[in-house]
């Protein structure tokens, strides 16, 4: 089993690593928490070698395992899921305002909102492959993304814009 | 357009999921309409913001690949595939044991002393049964006490022949 798996499991590894640290940062890692994610999400992969190379999408489907076992560890620490310390992490050397109060407002969206808009903004998942991760109609994902761009777009019109 | 409708393909443009071709149609449809375009332009911005704060942040460090943690879970698991094999093995031959003690002949355990049948027979005799295949005539037959009752002059001497009427031991 290993003896094939490994191998493509590597380039998969190198091909979307960093995306799914990225994701897995953002939902539920802090410091360390998140690689060793990364590197059980990896161990839960080559499991079962098979799948993973009939995947119709590999990084869809390496969401999906990446997700679960940051559900299971969550449910395991008994811990709430993203801060916004974890999003706002990751601004560069000199932050624009206007990310960092998008980083806010998306912090403030509620969790089934927010994930649809990080699988399709963070790790640039197709409406069908968010679908697959999330285990929903593609007609909810859309929906979800729809519903989270309005929110969006109503908490970062400026005040005077927003007042009647 | 039903500006719902328009709404949806503004979002679906803002976060890249229309397809080339409808954002032509899409774009020449503002063009026509900048009364829409505003609008248009404020989805695309927010979806763009919307974008740069979710990004992977460039060089980020990944950790080696867990080649070592996967050996060790294919290891453990291989430790209890044979474990589970194992004790499959185990079960197969205890049941097969079992089995095989429940099927065979009991010898030595039930004493043959004739009791039974004699037991039968006695309680038969008391019956009032005289039909063909009755305990009383079979034993009654063989029985020369039981003979005593039987007609004069006829009387079996010889297991070699007949008996014939009038004949004597």
């Amino acid at each position: 089993m290993t003896q094939i798996a490994p191998s493509f499991a590597e380039t998969l590894y190198r091909e979307h690593g960093a995306a799914l640290l990225s994701y897995l940062r953002r939902r539920f890692g802090r410091g360390d928490a998140a690689e060793d994610l990364l590197q059980e999400t990896f161990v839960q992969a080559v499991r079962t070698p098979a799948r993973m190379e009939a995947a119709t999408s590999p990084r869809a489907w390496l969401f999906a395992i990446a997700r679960n076992v940051g559900l299971t560890a969550a449910r395991r620490r008994r811990d709430t899921v993203p801060l916004a310390s974890d999003v706002a992490v990751q601004s560069g050397p000199r932050p624009d305002p206007r990310v960092a109060e998008m980083r806010e407002a998306i912090t403030a969206l509620p969790d089934t909102l927010r994930e649809a808009l990080e699988l399709r903004l963070g790790a640039e998942l197709s409406y069908d492959e968010i679908a697959s991760v999330l285990n929903i109609p593609v007609g909810t994902v859309r929906s979800r993304l729809h519903q989270a761009v309005r929110q969006l777009r109503e908490r970062m019109r400026p005040a005077e814009e927003r007042r009647p | 357009m039903n500006p719902e409708l328009l709404e949806r393909l503004l979002i679906d443009r803002g976060l890249g999921a229309l397809a080339p071709d409808a954002v032509q149609l899409l774009d020449a449809y503002l063009r026509e309409h900048p009364q829409e375009a505003a609008s248009a332009r404020d989805y695309s911005n927010v979806a763009s913001l919307a974008r740069r704060a979710l990004a992977t942040p460039e060089g980020v460090t990944l950790p080696a690949f867990p080649r070592d943690r996967i050996l060790l879970a294919e290891r453990t698991a291989q430790r209890w595939r044979r474990a589970r094999a194992g004790l499959a093995v185990a079960a197969s031959i205890v049941v097969g044991f079992g089995l095989a003690w429940m099927a065979l002949p009991r010898t030595g355990v039930a004493p043959v002393d004739g009791g039974p049948p004699q037991m039968a027979a006695a309680e038969m005799e008391g019956s009032n049964s005289s039909s063909l295949w009755s305990a009383e005539r079979a034993f009654g037959r063989s029985s020369p006490a039981r003979s005593a009752g039987a007609p004069a002059g006829f009387t079996w001497t010889s297991t070699g022949r007949r008996p014939a009427f009038g004949d004597r031991s």
